[in-house]
């Protein structure tokens, strides 16, 4: 086994071709159908066939060719900044537009140490106000202000 | 709780651009009715600016007019027509969400598997809104001059005539399917995402043949680049005095006009059923919405819900038979 | 000259006060939607499509089309200053505005996109006044296997905008057409990879993806570690272009204004594809192609021409021929519907009131646009001193809240958290995400028209060299592929040789 010379473009490849093979098993079942009449199933597999292709091509030049280092990755910031969001997605529909911008500010604050409370608070509170005066008042957007009420 | 509703309801009327127009009416409590004491959500799978959608609006204006309440349409495309159902269920079945959709209502439950809700057990038919005739159209220096000569180069060369539809189980699929069926040919079907392309192909010379809403296909009837071989409708239409209907020529069962209706999730009372059919139907009476609705050649119906819900089985037996006949399938 | 006189009638119909004031709410509304990333000109429109039954119909479309131009610019604001892309055609103004911005260029940036805007308008809606009914034929001439060569010649025209592997390239096109590919077939009818979950019935949605694979991969990168805390913090240095940047931006400018006037009239991602050509189009002809995707003027100054240029010239399909072009353009189409106008031919016989009108306004709006924007870039540049760590959480925000009003789905923000994490995946392994982007736009395009090409030539693939301008299309695509192969090609045989000896 050679060394690899480049992990980056080893780690793409192997991405793509999980993708790409997830893609192959979810596509099996449709019609490939014919070249005068394509079905559902052409397009998707021919594709997954042939990024497996480029998949394994990456992974060659990642080890032959020399590239860029590979970089540390920081779970802590991945964590909150994803969770955040999440926590957007989990809100937005049943508690309504302030719990749910205020949560995100507050966990995505989480991400970086150094935030005092104070400042994350204040940020959140000022996003809040911002977001229900301009998306729900001035555009008119159903959105949910309270936990509580109709949307229209 | 009605201490809240109000609230709400006049922040929006106070905020929302939407409204703006409303809010005219807004002033003006409904006196004595209990429903609707706030804004309406109309919601439909018909994107935005289409034909669907903009009969959904014109409609529901007049209705504001008549309800005193604005009427808040909302478009949920997908799924055909699925997402739309889904996101009226998903509201409280308190009469204040409606659903317009098309014969998609019927179609989706035969065409899609394992659906997460049942059309037809979930919803209640309130009136038909409107009605849309077909048209079936070749381009201006097409060879075929009649809807005969059409049919009969069809019989004599099968597969060879391409015709453009847009929606699975669209009247116009349906209409199409049924000329085939029922006429003994067969065309080459082919598939768009909305329906203006589908003009634009003909008249590039690029089909032979289209089957679409009337208004789809008027700007190339201004624009005169299409000739009308046959309408789709009861009755011929006051524009184009000239061309047959598919009955006349021969085939009742294929001469359809495309539709839209109003639902809402059962378990409504019958008391705003019946309220917001009156409102309708007093809608399609209003010129300043009959016209403009008319101009694009859809006619407002407003029909009563006994009527629809007949029309609603007729068209079942219609389409169940087509969907088996012609093997229609996903 | 008798377009020059109907425009002159136009003029006195947009400059009426009321006009000139939808032209100015429109326009600003525009600009602060297009800011904002996420609600696009689309929803704003949707939403505000039942206020003008309230209006005159030219009043009406007057302030929609503000609303429209007036996103495409507002989107290069918040392309620039966050990365975030608010809308297909912004895509490419985040490669090199942004790295303007981290420059501390904002302000040369901001200002060479709304001067390059206003050029592109202004041209543009002359090109409309003079040829409109000409050109409209364009758009009858393409049928499907002209749509497919187009898409074709596009997605090689995305391997130019990566400047890193080829190799990578391909798999990053390859990728975004696997994932155009979710949803409901059109075709069949039948669901693909769409897991039973209704949301994704209609596909994947634009914004979720490009939203996570721009913002917030790039946000969770900044925020890493103590280094890249000042990223954003490097001082504003000037707000004005330099001669310079004039001097790079005139030319590419005006490339990038015909490209978009082309492209624009043509239905379905002309303007998408219109930014992306133009911008691959100028890293080609340039001399120093290293300096695209490290804040090159011109990486700026020719997609925002494209993409304003094509924003005005896709009105003429639906004036003349009463195609919509885009779904915006149905929108428009259903405003005019509303008021019992039939957009097509007789649009400009029957109510030239209307189509004069519109365009006139077009001119006057482009100019509005500037005079409210570049005291505004002020301001803007203001924003960027705001500490990164405050910051931060409202650009998530935003993405979040933009993301959830598209639709009002919360798949959609879910999707968002998904991409987020795949762009920074792509950050750290050196993958670019823009010819991504392009690809899961065309790609849905691309098969579509394959399939009908196909159904309509009985299966003969012979059609796509048979008719003319698929023929020249996918000659030019040919072309394009041996230019961007033979260098790549050549490199890696001298590596190969250096390895040898």
């Amino acid at each position: 086994m050679p060394p690899i010379k480049n992990l980056n473009d080893v780690m793409v490849g192997l991405v793509l071709i999980a993708i790409s093979v997830f893609a192959l098993v979810l596509a099996w079942p449709l019609k490939p159908g014919t070249l005068d009449a394509m079905g559902p199933g052409f397009f998707p597999r021919s594709l997954a066939v042939i990024e497996i292709g480029f998949g394994l091509a990456i992974i060659a030049q990642g080890m032959l060719k020399e590239g860029s280092p590979f970089e540390r990755w920081f779970p802590r910031q991945i964590f909150f900044v994803l969770a955040s969001i999440g926590f957007f997605a989990a809100t937005i529909d049943r508690l309504g537009s302030v719990v749910a911008v205020m949560g995100t500010v507050l966990v995505s604050c989480l991400a970086r140490r150094e935030t005092r409370p104070i400042e994350a608070v204040l940020v959140a509170a000022g996003m809040a106000a911002f977001v229900v005066l301009v998306f729900r008042v001035g555009l008119g957007l159903p959105l949910r202000i309270w936990p509580w009420g109709y949307v229209y | 709780m009605p201490k809240i509703d109000r609230r709400d309801a006049l922040k929006f009327a106070l905020a929302a651009p939407v409204v703006l127009a409303a809010g005219r009416l807004g002033a003006q409590e409904s006196a004595g009715a209990a429903w609707p004491t706030r804004p309406v959500q109309v919601v439909t799978g018909f994107g935005p600016g289409g034909g669907g959608d903009i009969a959904t609006r014109v409609t529901y204006q007049a209705v504001s007019e008549v309800l005193k309440q604005p009427m808040v349409v909302e478009n949920r495309t997908g799924g055909n027509s699925l997402v739309a159902a889904q996101a009226v269920l998903s509201l409280p079945h308190d009469g204040y969400a409606f659903l317009m959709n098309g014969l998609q209502q019927l179609v989706t439950p035969l065409l899609m598997k394992d659906l997460p809700i049942n059309f037809e057990k979930d919803f209640q038919p309130v009136t038909q809104m409107v009605k849309y005739p077909e048209t079936i159209s070749v381009a201006k220096d097409s060879q075929w001059k009649t809807f005969e000569e059409l049919m009969a180069y069809a019989k004599a060369n099968p597969d060879r005539i391409r015709y453009g539809t847009s929606g699975i189980g669209g009247v116009p699929h349906i209409v199409a399917e049924a000329i085939q069926l029922y006429g003994g040919v067969k065309f080459r079907n082919i598939s768009y995402r909305v329906a203006p392309e589908i003009a634009r192909d003909v008249v590039g010379g690029q089909l032979d043949l289209a089957v679409l809403n009337v208004s789809t296909l008027t700007p190339m009837i201004q624009a005169d680049k299409v000739r009308l071989l046959a309408v789709g409708n009861d009755t011929r239409l006051e524009q184009f005095p000239d061309v047959p209907t598919l009955a006349e020529l021969g085939l009742p069962k294929a001469n359809h006009a495309d539709w839209g209706g109003i639902f809402t999730p059962a378990g409504v009372s019958a008391d705003i059923v019946q309220q917001m059919q009156a409102a309708v139907a007093k809608a399609a009476k209003m010129p300043s919405a009959y016209d403009k609705l008319a101009a694009q050649g859809t006619i407002m119906v407003g029909s009563s819900t006994a009527d629809f819900t007949a029309f609603l089985a007729n068209w079942q037996g219609i389409v169940e038979e087509v969907v088996r006949e012609a093997k229609i399938s996903l | 000259m008798d377009s020059f006189v109907s425009l002159f009638h136009g003029f006195s119909i947009a400059l009426q006060p009321a006009n000139l004031l939808y032209c100015l709410i429109g326009t600003l509304v525009g600009t602060l939607i297009g800011v904002l990333p996420g609600i696009g000109p689309l929803s704003a429109i949707a939403i505000l499509l039942p206020i003008t039954f309230y209006l005159e119909p030219v009043s009406a479309l007057i302030m929609l089309a503000g609303i429209y131009y007036g996103a495409q610019y507002g989107g290069s604001t918040s392309a620039i200053l966050l990365n975030l892309p608010g809308e297909n055609s912004s895509v490419v103004t985040c490669l090199d505005g942004h790295q303007m911005a981290r420059k501390g260029r904002a302000g040369p940036a901001l200002a060479v996109a709304a001067l390059a805007s206003l050029f592109a308008g202004v041209f543009a809606t002359l090109v409309i006044t003079l040829f409109a009914p000409p050109i409209s034929q364009l758009a009858l001439m393409f049928g499907p296997a002209e749509y497919f060569s187009l898409m074709v010649l596009g997605l090689i025209a995305a391997i130019v905008l990566a400047h890193g592997s080829v190799l990578k390239a391909l798999g990053m096109i390859v990728l975004g057409l696997l994932l155009g590919c979710v949803g409901t077939d059109v075709d069949s009818g039948a669901l693909r990879m769409a897991f039973g979950i209704p949301g994704l019935f209609d596909g994947i949605g634009f914004i979720p993806l490009a939203m996570g694979l721009f913002g917030v991969g790039e946000i969770i990168r900044n925020i890493e570690n103590g280094h890249h805390q000042s990223v954003m913090q490097t001082k504003v240095r000037d707000l004005w272009p330099s001669r310079e940047d004039f001097r790079r931006s005139w030319p590419a400018a005006t490339r990038g204004t015909f490209i978009g006037c082309i492209l624009g009239i043509l239905p379905g991602g002309g303007a998408m594809l219109s930014s992306f050509a133009a911008y691959t189009f100028e890293k080609k002809v340039s001399k120093q192609p290293e300096r695209f995707g490290k804040g090159a003027v011109e990486g700026v100054a020719a997609p925002e021409a494209a993409n304003n240029a094509g924003a005005q010239t896709s009105f003429i399909p639906l004036l003349t021929l009463g195609i919509p072009s885009n779904a915006l353009m149905a929108l428009m189409a259903g405003a005019l519907l509303i008021h019992g106008i039939q957009p097509g031919p007789r649009v400009i016989t029957n109510n030239p009131e209307i189509f004069w009108g519109l365009i006139a306004s077009m001119f006057v709006g482009n100019l509005l646009l500037v005079v409210i924007n570049l005291p505004l870039i002020g301001l803007w540049t203001q924003l960027l001193r705001v500490p990164y760590h405050l910051f931060y959480p409202m650009i998530l925000v935003f993405c979040c809240i933009g993301v959830f009003t598209v639709n009002n789905s919360v798949l959609d923000v879910m999707l968002l958290m998904v991409f987020g994490f795949f762009g920074y995946m792509f950050i750290k392994w050196h993958c670019e995400p823009a010819p991504l982007l392009l690809a899961f736009v065309l790609g849905p395009l691309m098969e579509e028209n394959l399939r009908r090409a196909m159904q309509v030539s009985y299966g003969d693939p012979a059609i796509f060299v048979t008719r003319p301008i698929s023929a020249v299309l996918l000659a030019v695509a040919a072309g394009c592929l041996v230019l961007v192969l033979l260098p790549a090609f050549r490199r890696t045989r001298e590596v190969a040789f250096q390895e040898e000896s």
